[in-house]
């Protein structure tokens, strides 16, 4: 809680407020190796594994799943699943352990057949399998390789078996952060580096959707970051990307699409902001008849205001779905006009706020800035049957979501 | 299933077999094993008039052309434990270390997958037969000449059509082996399961239920595998009556194989 006499941060911006290129710039200041003949091995990635231009293009929807189930005997391990990511996404499913994450992965991917519903992956109808799964990457339920034979081997093996080029391969351990150990036995690898070859094999034959399940389990909080970054230059080349994890802060930090799962169902559909909710300032007067002026003050910036309790909120995050497509058609002013995605700076806001208040006589009891808590929606979200409601987050199918480069709403209660 | 497919499954799994590692540990157990047991056939060898010497050969086995390779095809008998061991614990590795996963993941054909995996295994097997009929003759050859076997006619152009005759028998028994302990793999994922059922049906149930009882000289796998390989051998049915129920026999277990892996999900 900030009182009027603290300071803000230098520099004003907050987190979860002003988030440019998530996912994308996600370096940890440590920078694979480059390739012998000079060029970076993430040109190659940039460029889909070949000199040709990338041929990656975020175009349309990658998956498309409608009413899908999976029951084993009386358990829904997934149930009436629908939901759409788009091309070029990197897209996080979540969900607490046995939500369903690695079943609904294992039936894109073709290992595991649906007992109800369609989709199509890729533009492929989902139960045949054989049509996609040459243009898809996967790690799923962890790396698994032959122990006695090196990475270098063991991704040849799965290159020719895939009818792949093997040429990508030595760039693709170099990728991976494996330079220099690709020719040891896979047995002899630490759990990190085994998941690291699972992500170099998911990326054999430069595939146009990535799926990996929970690819950093059982990594330190250092491999935890060097995957992150790995996953942001994936979806560098146009690539779509959906990554599982029971860790909500790790796919927070890598996603621009959120799908949450509990026990099979479908409870949140959107983007990572909109399910953190409203980020806001709260202020209070020392006389409460002065709350209406004041809200008449702060309402000249735009910016929705509301009064309840006794406490004048003023919201930061971004309006509405509807609000803001008008707003980009030019149809009303507001926060999503031609500012684009400009952040609002709560510090410097909190300062004028003060500042006209302190001008108009008004003396502010209370100011502070209420940060977005994903994690607490999250838990809400997954936690809320257990509380004894049967309610769900999506009582209808969601619509298409928009593409996340020119939205980022969400689907929740 | 199509022909690359399964090429490109032959040649993946080929190439993590292709070892030296690999190469060391089972063409020395083959010649360990090919030596002992020959230089045992051989050694223990009896004329027929004598009464012959329990499951031993027969001494006139010896004499003329196939003489050299006699003892290795009895002898090869004996090895289906090794055989079945290697398939079982190939192919049911696959899905106990979640590698058949994995190669899923690159090549959606199940079937061709497990067909070319066999293959290759199979390719490995043939090369480690060779190695058993030309260690086995070698062997035969040095005990012989200790034991005073005549080895006239070993080594001539009619010896070469025998053996190539025995190298055939030889192929057909590991072949029918091999698809058991494949469909075993895949039916129960499970490697020393697998195993387990496999050395319980072909050991003590076949040799048990089926001592001296003629049904199941005629239809019991491991008896009808017997034939094929050592069509000299004491009760066994002839090679043709052999290769006919066994061909139904793989029939089936293809049909179960492909069945199984094509409706069950991969979970593992």
């Amino acid at each position: 809680m900030h009182s009027l006499t603290e300071q803000p941060p230098a520099g004003g911006n907050v987190a979860g407020i002003h988030r440019p290129d998530i996912g994308r710039n996600l370096g940890n200041g440590r920078q694979p190796a480059d390739r012998p003949d000079g060029t970076d091995h993430r040109d190659w990635i940039a460029a889909g594994g070949g000199a040709s231009p990338p041929r990656h293009r975020a175009n349309g929807d990658a998956v498309v799943i409608d009413g899908l189930s999976k029951r084993y005997g009386q358990r829904a391990a997934v149930d009436n699943l629908s939901f759409t990511v788009p091309a070029g996404s990197v897209a996080g499913l979540i969900g607490p352990n046995g939500a369903g994450k690695t079943t609904l992965m294992a039936i894109l991917l073709g290992l595991v057949h649906p007992s109800a519903g369609t989709g199509t992956v890729l533009g492929q109808r989902l139960d045949q399998p054989a049509r996609y799964v040459g243009r898809v990457g996967g790690l799923i339920e962890g790396p698994a390789f032959h122990p006695g034979v090196s990475g270098i081997d063991n991704l040849r093996s799965l290159a020719v078996l895939g009818g792949h080029d093997q040429e990508p391969i030595p760039s693709l351990i170099d990728l991976v952060g494996l330079t220099g150990r690709g020719d040891d036995k896979y047995s002899s690898y630490s759990m990190g580096m085994k998941q690291r070859l699972g992500i170099a094999a998911a990326l054999l034959g430069d595939p146009e959707l990535v799926i990996l399940d929970e690819p950093t389990n059982g990594l330190d909080p250092v491999g935890m970051q060097d995957i992150r970054r790995l996953i942001g230059e994936i979806a560098d080349g146009g690539r779509t990307v959906i990554v599982s994890s029971h860790l909500l802060g790790e796919l927070e930090q890598v996603c621009d699409w959120l799908i949450v799962i509990d026990r099979g169902g479908l409870k949140y559909l959107g983007a990572p902001e909109q399910l953190a909710g409203t980020e806001a300032l709260v202020l209070r007067t020392a006389d409460p008849a002065h709350l209406p002026v004041l809200r008449s003050m702060v309402a000249s910036t735009g910016l929705p205001t509301d009064i309840t309790d006794g406490e004048l909120v003023v919201t930061l995050t971004l309006p509405a779905a509807g609000d803001r497509h008008a707003a980009q058609d030019g149809a009303g002013p507001g926060y999503g006009d031609d500012r684009g995605d400009d952040p609002v700076d709560p510090a410097a806001l909190a300062a004028e706020i003060n500042r006209r208040a302190h001008a108009a006589g008004i003396v502010l009891s209370e100011l502070h800035h209420r940060r977005a808590d994903l994690e607490a929606r999250y838990l809400d979200l997954v936690s809320r049957d257990d509380a004894g409601s049967s309610s769900t987050a999506i009582t209808d199918p969601p619509s298409p979501p928009p593409r996340p480069t020119t939205s980022r709403d969400g689907v929740s209660p | 299933m199509n022909t690359m497919s399964i090429t490109r499954a032959f040649r993946s799994e080929f190439l993590l077999l292709n070892r030296v590692r690999m190469w060391a540990i089972a063409g020395l157990t083959t010649v360990a094993f090919t030596v002992a047991a020959t230089a045992l056939l051989t050694a223990t060898a009896t004329p027929i008039a004598d009464g012959g010497v329990g499951d031993g050969i027969p001494l006139e086995l010896f004499s003329g052309p196939g003489g050299a390779t006699v003892a290795v095809s009895w002898s090869v008998a004996f090895g289906f434990i090794l055989l079945l061991a290697a398939f079982t614990s190939r192919i049911g590795n696959e899905f106990s270390r979640g590698t058949f996963r994995t190669a899923l993941l690159h090549h959606h054909g199940r079937g061709s997958l497990i067909g070319g995996k066999t293959a290759a295994l199979m390719a490995v097997t043939m090369v480690l037969l060779v190695i058993a009929l030309v260690t086995g003759a070698a062997t035969a050859t040095a005990v012989a000449g200790i034991e005073g076997i005549d080895t006239a006619g070993w080594f001539g152009t009619e010896a070469l059509g025998d053996t190539a005759i025995d190298f055939v028998r030889m192929l057909g028994w590991a072949s029918g082996f091999a698809l058991i302990g494949t469909m075993l793999a895949v039916v129960v994922r499970s490697t020393p399961i697998a195993l387990g059922i496999g050395l319980l049906w072909f050991g003590p149930i076949e040799n048990i239920i089926g001592e001296g009882r003629q049904f199941a000289q005629r239809w019991f796998p491991g008896q009808l595998l017997r034939a094929i390989v050592a069509p000299d051998a004491p009760d066994v049915v002839s090679t043709a009556t052999a290769a006919i129920t066994l061909a139904a026999y793989a029939a089936v277990c293809v049909a179960i194989v492909a069945t199984v892996i094509h409706r069950r999900d991969v979970t593992a």
